[in-house]
């Protein structure tokens, strides 16, 4: 599709912040990447007005990698200002539209990429995730999303927004597109000193004879939306059909990660945005949106003397226990299931002034975020015409399993096969 | 919650009526936040990283980095090679 073509599709969806206009002049296969990734010549807005018209001098590690490996960037998608959010609607350069009703949300923060990908733009896109922002917006937008172990992709030239969670991953029509563009991403860098060394997994064809899926009864809660908890059991029963065994298991109540994912993102944004400080790039910090402020001035109040001990210490602690019950989960089971997220996604507006609503909307997502955890995003079905995601979960180090089984899935379902229809 | 002293400690422009705003929707987030009082912690070391990763090191060997030029093309103001900020007197 070139890029006249694209720009036709995203007049309707707004899934993209700048285009290459070179794009059709350069050989490879096209890639969105979303605009908190550094490309060097091109405009990197992380969607905020603090960066309007900033050009980076150099490209982030997974834009290097994509194009060494013949990729073509056709332009920087929206997001949430700073991935300040779980909808898009924070950006400072105007929503998304989810392409399966424009009336509403596609998710966020990777909301563009997500839209990028369901409306055939482009089928395979980069996003990143803190926690949720690839596997909400791919559950939101029916498609995949998949979120490496933290550490498996660099994140050196990605704009930092919690250092010690955010996740580079692709978002893709399919479990097999995801994964190709994974496996070039991924890898040591070091250019980013947290970025593992532990070596990529080969692909393997799992057999689901081996798998035992834990699901969580936490996650699957009376205050999720009529219809979600049913359509997710569905696809784990068609993963038990074909061989897996199901075993219910009992996590740490996810409504505690909410609160400590509020408290340790809010403390590193503070600590990482202070950087943007209107001399050596960008605009000055009152360009800053209503967003973006909240969470400094949170994240500045819960690292504060008086309340650091109370906040950011008693959040770490908790983390610990989050991440200690995933270990002890995952000796019994090979991966865990549940919904990504309680609803189908929102209508525009819902985020309005809601200053926990990423963080309601990601109850599910958070833990092993938190935990650093990797995690894949499959469409497994429709409510009122709004995808419903799926979530397999696994134990740190293990993309290639989630993979499989994930692939295993699609291959028996069509739920990938669906299109939005935008005109 | 003194907003305004908060908003000096984060560097950031602040109105009056900005103030208002957030001192209401900053209470709900910490009304929300101080639920983890009820989870017993004592003895719990802190995660500050989930990779188990120490400090990394390399050799003492200069590597290429960013060209002046290129350091500076972002830059609102520069002067003969520098970056211009304000100057604070005490």
């Amino acid at each position: 599709m070139g890029i006249n073509d694209i720009k036709k599709i995203d007049s309707r969806i707004h899934a993209f912040i700048s285009f290459n206009d070179n794009a059709d002049k350069e050989k490879g296969f096209p890639v969105a990447v979303k605009d908190n990734f550094n490309t060097m010549g091109i405009q990197t807005s992380a969607a905020s007005n603090i960066l309007k018209g900033y050009i980076p001098p150099y490209d982030a590690t997974v834009v290097r990698k994509l194009k060494e490996a013949g990729a073509v960037i056709v332009g920087k998608t929206n997001m949430d200002a700073f991935a300040h959010g779980s909808s898009t609607e924070t950006s400072d350069f105007g929503p998304t539209s989810n392409p399966w009703n424009l009336d509403y949300l596609p998710g966020g923060s990777s909301g563009g990429s997500a839209a990028a990908v369901a409306s055939g733009e482009v089928s395979v896109a980069i996003g990143s995730e803190t926690a949720g922002s690839i596997r909400q917006p791919a559950a939101w937008c029916g498609i995949v999303g998949l979120k490496p172990t933290y550490g498996r992709v660099s994140r050196y030239g990605l704009i930092s927004m919690a250092s010690s969670t955010d996740s580079p991953g692709t978002l893709a029509a399919t479990v097999a597109d995801a994964a190709k563009i994974y496996r070039i991403i991924a890898g040591h860098d070091p250019l980013d000193a947290s970025s593992s060394q532990q070596l990529l997994g080969r692909p393997e064809q799992v057999s689901l004879k081996n798998i035992t899926i834990g699901i969580p009864k936490e996650y699957f809660r009376s205050e999720s939306q009529k219809g979600i908890n049913d359509k997710v059991m569905s696809a784990a029963r068609v993963l038990e059909k074909l061989g897996a065994k199901i075993k219910k298991i009992s996590l740490f109540d996810p409504k505690f990660a909410i609160s400590v994912y509020t408290i340790v993102q809010r403390s590193e944004v503070s600590s990482n945005l202070s950087r943007f400080d209107g001399i050596r790039f960008g605009k000055t910090r009152d360009f800053f949106n209503q967003e973006n402020k909240r969470r400094i001035m949170l994240g500045t109040y819960t690292l504060s003397a008086g309340y650091y001990d109370a906040y950011y210490k008693k959040a770490q602690q908790v983390r610990t226990i989050i991440i200690e019950d995933f270990a002890r989960a995952f000796s019994n089971v090979n991966v865990i299931i549940g919904p990504t997220s309680p609803s189908t996604a929102l209508k525009k507006g819902s985020s309005k002034d809601q200053p926990l609503f990423g963080e309601l909307q990601d109850i599910f997502v958070e833990p092993s975020s938190l935990a650093g955890l990797p995690a894949i995003n499959v469409p497994c079905g429709f409510i009122n015409g709004l995808p419903v995601g799926m979530q397999i979960i696994g134990p740190q180090w293990s993309e290639e399993k989630l993979i499989s089984v994930a692939q295993t899935y699609e291959e028996n379902t069509d739920w990938h096969k669906n299109k939005p229809k935008l005109w | 919650m003194n907003i305004s002293k908060l908003a000096i400690l984060a560097n950031l422009p602040v109105s009056d009526d900005e103030a208002k705003n957030l001192d209401n929707q900053f209470q709900l987030t910490v009304d929300f936040i101080n639920h983890l009082k009820e989870i017993k912690t004592n003895g719990v070391t802190e995660t500050s990283q989930v990779t188990g990763k120490t400090n990394q090191f390399r050799e003492d060997e200069i590597t290429a980095g960013l060209t002046q030029d290129q350091a500076l093309q972002n830059a609102p103001r520069t002067n003969k090679g520098f970056f211009v900020s304000k100057i604070k007197w005490e």
